[in-house]
């Protein structure tokens, strides 16, 4: 196997830039009415190094899975650009999408849905492989191979999906994604439909394999814990945007927008002794429907410190402190939640 | 916290509940004794297949029969055991003083009456109040549960409210008989993390209004950690342990919980690496055979008593008890790799 | 309150029930095998087949062999003519034996050709979906909301001699549009499912899609409209004989059976009666093993769930 840590990467070193990526869905007429459209996504801008694990953590509907999915071409974006290893993703043609989707591959949610229930393991498994043009009797050797990186017995190869379990199954998912060594896997939600005693185990599997071959994650998922303990940077997103992106120590200790501030202290803590001893923001209303987001700052509806300003002029992603932490808000500020935690 | 003093409120003894299904029968929950006080908040911990809903189920006489049976046990309930009660007095017994919350509250509403109806008609059917007083109070469960404009939110329907609102219009409907107990099954996990917040508060204003007990049903053990005054952990269809929040968090005696709570990816203070449970869990169908952890636990290591002899559950400390053969073991280890 | 089932067996299966299902196919044959109903109804049934196409070795006399003298038999065991004879002389078990291969024939053609074309119609506009899906189905629609029996008669005037493969094409022309819609249905639900995208981002082309991960998902419910079209192509057939438009004289046809003995069903109460109940009986246990074979399906769909 070769390894993709000698990928040639774009002039800044990014594997993966999102330049305004927006996704509206909908909004074309529709018998008489025209509903508005979805504002699935509404401009994201990140980027992400080789070997890299960035959290794209948010609540649902912020447009975290979207975001994923027109990474990959899954869907087309509606404005912006995805740039991959210096190839521009939606725009590429069926063609150069098949090249890239050698490099960027992706693990879903429901390891239930994500294998075909008619197809034996070694049959997905092989399926990649067979595309990509490889003989028949490596095929045979790299399944095993695969199959014995993520955990699972070749022997099993000729059983069905109903016969493992979910964890088990989502190993398949895994195994899959790498069966053509790519640089990127997208994983979204992959371990949340799993047992707390499994996700462990998948978490730790997937340390492993980055550690092996250098693989950049991007991690998409709505569990704090599990992003605070696998990424190296977070991005947290609200309605279709980026609130604050940092490095895992900036978001988790030092996050500066309330939005971030408020997720954060919503996550029960799981420490009987500290029950009533931190501050929980409770915001109050609901999320507001995508396809009419609120003027100017996307969250001022639910946040306490709004002001006049917010309803009016979106923030945009500013760097504060360090080189790292980039926040859209007008009034950032520290806020003392887990200090009052750690004490 | 509650006090133990006095009768139980309830009293599950030696549950069994089967089902029957294709592959043979599947022994759902296998001999599970637990005590409720009045008051008292208990959270009942186990994975999917751990028996922990079933056994709700079981309790609120609502095992759909065939395929399931109630094949031994007792549950006391102010002194009356509700396995034997008619299909007729068990609908009394629920809804009056036995509430149910369940984690998908779409399937628990229905979608052509609106919600205040709703509550008004659940506490017109078991009498004590006039239309007008049912729909005074209705309003007022609302704001209780932090429904917004509840007044105006009375007259809508089910599908106009979020999925946040209709869980705390059905914690309203909940306590709208003022219950003695409370049976919440996974009740924020198909919530968002900022929503989940809003409906646990709402559940602690809910308990605090009425002062029921509560049965907490949940995987999530932060959940448990914020809420609950007493612990069961299920495996398997079994009681494995069970003890006051604190005692199991800070000192559990039993490999489960010690595994489940070492798994656990931390928010604050990254531990390295995770220490997982090995395996999967088991099939309720074929358990293992003496104690269904044996083949994942790190205490056990192959011995003897693990694969013959099915542990009971039996008291380590005061008011803590754990169904392994090597509770004692666990004290020592316990204090040097502790999680937290 | 009527929703506690639900919420019950939900939880009873989401406590374990499916711990161990077996292979997919597997579990829906055994369900079918299980279903009582379902496989008396498929035993008649292929009796009944296995009748029509032995037709020569279960009688001694041809379908059209007239012999005046035993016109008007009612039926007897003498010279073995069970059913009786019709005006002509000819023998009656004889016709209906003949009669029912005609119309199992021109089912069983329609059924396939009707389920081949709908599904292609259905699998390209559930893929594709945008404007081929939207050309596609407002086709489909034109030809549900056409007036079917009426054209039927019209194309089988002007068209036909008659001859029961003409029969069987003009049927399938308007009786694709049912699968053509529940496949499409289909296809466009697999096509949100996450195998199926995986497929697509490892490379797999539509086709290659469409055939090895779509298709053999959705077969279920095309094999039990396959088998309920046979019954509603009898059934149109049968109607299209009645009033003299279908299969052409002197072919039998059990419809066309019906109606010639209509004028005389007073004295000659046998002429109606045996095509009558061989209709009666291909139709119910048609239909039967399609109810068997959907809740065998939809067992298994629960089970997936």
């Amino acid at each position: 196997m070769t390894g993709p840590l000698t990928a040639p990467a774009a002039a800044d070193g990014a594997l993966l830039r999102v330049e305004g990526l927006v996704k509206h869905y909908g909004g074309a007429r529709h018998g008489f009415a025209t509903p508005p459209a979805i504002q699935a996504v509404g401009g994201v801008d990140f980027t992400l190094k080789a070997g890299e694990t960035l959290g794209l953590v948010g609540e649902s509907g912020c447009g975290k899975s979207t975001t994923g999915r027109c990474i990959i071409g899954l869907e087309r974006p509606t404005a912006g650009r995805v740039v991959f290893d210096g190839q521009d993703v939606a725009t590429a043609s069926p063609r150069q999408l098949k090249a890239i989707r050698r490099d960027m591959q992706y693990v879903f949610q429901d390891p239930y849905s994500s294998l075909n229930p008619l197809m034996t393991v070694f049959s997905t498994l092989a399926e990649p492989l067979y595309l990509s043009g490889m003989r028949r009797n490596d095929i045979r050797d790299r399944v095993a191979e695969l199959m014995r990186l993520v955990g699972l017995a070749p022997e099993h190869g000729n059983r069905f999906p109903h016969e493992f379990s979910g964890g088990q199954r989502q190993r398949i998912g895994i195994a899959r994604a790498l069966a053509l060594n790519p640089k990127l896997l997208i994983l979204d939600e992959p371990v949340s439909a799993l047992d707390v005693s499994i996700q462990a185990q998948v978490i730790n599997l997937l340390e492993d394999l980055q550690d092996q071959f250098g693989l950049a994650y991007l991690f998409i998922a709505h569990d704090l814990s599990v992003i605070s303990h696998i990424c190296d940077r977070v991005a947290v997103m609200y309605l279709g945007r980026i609130v604050e992106v940092g490095t895992r120590e900036e978001i988790f200790e030092r996050a500066l927008h309330p939005y971030t501030q408020a997720l954060l202290s919503a996550v029960p803590i799981d420490d009987p002794d500290l029950r009533g001893k931190t501050q929980r923001i409770v915001l109050s209303g609901d999320l507001p429907s995508p396809a009419r987001p609120p003027s100017g700052c996307r969250f001022h509806t639910r946040c306490w410190k709004a002001q006049a300003n917010c309803k009016q002029t979106p923030p945009t992603l500013a760097r504060m402190h360090s080189q790292s932490q980039l926040v859209a808000c007008h009034y950032p500020e520290e806020r003392p939640l887990v200090a009052t935690i750690q004490a | 916290m509650a006090p133990h003093r006095g009768a139980p409120l309830l009293s599950v003894e030696g549950l069994v509940t089967e089902f029957r299904s294709a592959d043979g029968i599947v022994h759902a929950v296998d001999e599970v004794s637990y005590q409720l006080w009045p008051g008292e908040t208990l959270a009942v911990v186990g994975e999917s297949g751990s028996g922990k809903s079933v056994t709700a189920m079981s309790i609120l006489g609502l095992i759909p029969q065939p395929p399931g049976r109630i094949a031994a046990g007792r549950v006391l309930f102010e002194g009356r055991d509700l396995l034997t009660l008619s299909r007729r007095e068990m609908r009394a017994v629920r809804g009056k003083s036995i509430a149910m919350i369940f984690q998908d509250p779409m399937t628990s509403l229905n979608p052509v009456l609106t919600v205040g109806f709703q509550i008004a008609e659940a506490m017109l059917a078991h009498g004590g109040v006039g239309r007008r007083e049912a729909h005074e109070r209705a309003i007022a469960l609302l704001q209780t549960t932090g429904v917004p404009n509840a007044s105006e939110r009375y007259h809508q329907f089910p599908h106009q409210y979020s999925g946040g609102m209709r869980q705390r219009a059905l914690i309203a409907m909940a306590i709208a008989n003022r219950p003695r107990l409370v049976i919440a099954d996974e009740p924020t996990t198909a919530l968002d993390v900022t929503i989940q917040a809003q409906v646990f508060e709402a559940l602690k204003l809910a308990q605090a209004e009425t002062e029921a007990a509560m049965i907490l049903i949940t995987h999530d053990l932060g959940l448990v950690a914020e809420l609950a005054d007493r612990v069961v952990v299920m495996y398997g269809g079994r009681v494995v342990e069970t003890a006051d929040v604190r005692t199991l968090f800070h000192a559990p005696r039993h490999p489960y919980t010690v595994g489940l709570l070492k798994s656990l990816p931390r928010i604050h203070g990254r531990a390295g690496r995770l220490t997982p449970i090995p395996g999967a869990p088991p099939s309720l169908i074929r358990l293992p055979s003496g104690c269904a952890f044996h083949p994942r636990c790190f205490q056990s290591q192959g011995r003897e008593p693990c694969r013959m002899t099915r542990p009971g559950l039996r008291e380590i400390e005061v008011q803590h008890n754990s169904a392994c053969h090597f509770a004692e073991e666990l004290a020592v280890s316990n204090r040097e790799g502790a999680p937290a | 309150m009527t929703i506690e089932p639900t919420a019950a067996t939900l939880i009873a299966e989401r406590e374990g029930l499916n711990v161990k299902p077996r292979s997919q196919w597997q579990l829906f044959i055994k369900r079918f095998l299980r279903h009582r109903v379902a496989m008396v109804s498929l035993v008649i049934l292929i009796a009944i087949v296995l009748a029509a196409l032995n037709a020569e070795r279960l009688t001694p006399y041809p379908f059209d062999g007239m012999n005046l003298k035993d016109s008007n038999l009612a039926p007897t065991v003498e010279g073995g003519h069970f059913f009786g004879t019709d005006k002509l002389g000819r023998d009656y078990f004889t016709r209906v034996v003949y009669g029912t291969r005609t119309t199992i024939f021109v089912a069983i053609v329609v059924a396939l050709i009707s389920t081949l074309f709908g599904t292609l119609v259905g699998a390209v506009a559930g893929y594709a979906g945008g404007w081929i899906d939207n050309a596609l189905m407002r086709f489909t629609d034109l030809v549900i909301i056409l007036p079917g029996l009426a054209l039927l008669m019209i194309m089988i005037a002007f068209l036909g001699e008659g001859s029961p493969l003409q029969v069987a094409l003009i049927l399938s022309s308007l009786l694709w549009t049912l699968i053509a819609r529940i496949v499409r249905a289909q296809f466009l639900s697999l096509r949100r499912r996450e195998f199926v995208e995986a497929a697509i981002l490892a490379g797999a082309s539509p086709w290659r899609v469409i055939w090895r991960h779509m298709l053999p998902n959705a077969l279920g419910p095309i094999i039990v409209n396959a088998t309920l079209t046979i019954s509603t192509a009898i059934l149109i057939e049968s109607a299209l004989s009645f009033i003299g438009f279908g299969v052409k004289p002197p072919t039998p046809a059990l419809g066309q059976l019906i109606s010639a003995g209509r004028g005389s069903m007073s004295t000659q109460w046998w002429l109606v009666t045996f095509p009558g109940l061989m209709i009666i009986t291909i139709c119910l246990t048609i239909n039967f093993i399609g109810d068997g074979l959907r809740d065998a399906l939809d067992a298994r769909q629960a089970q997936r769930s």
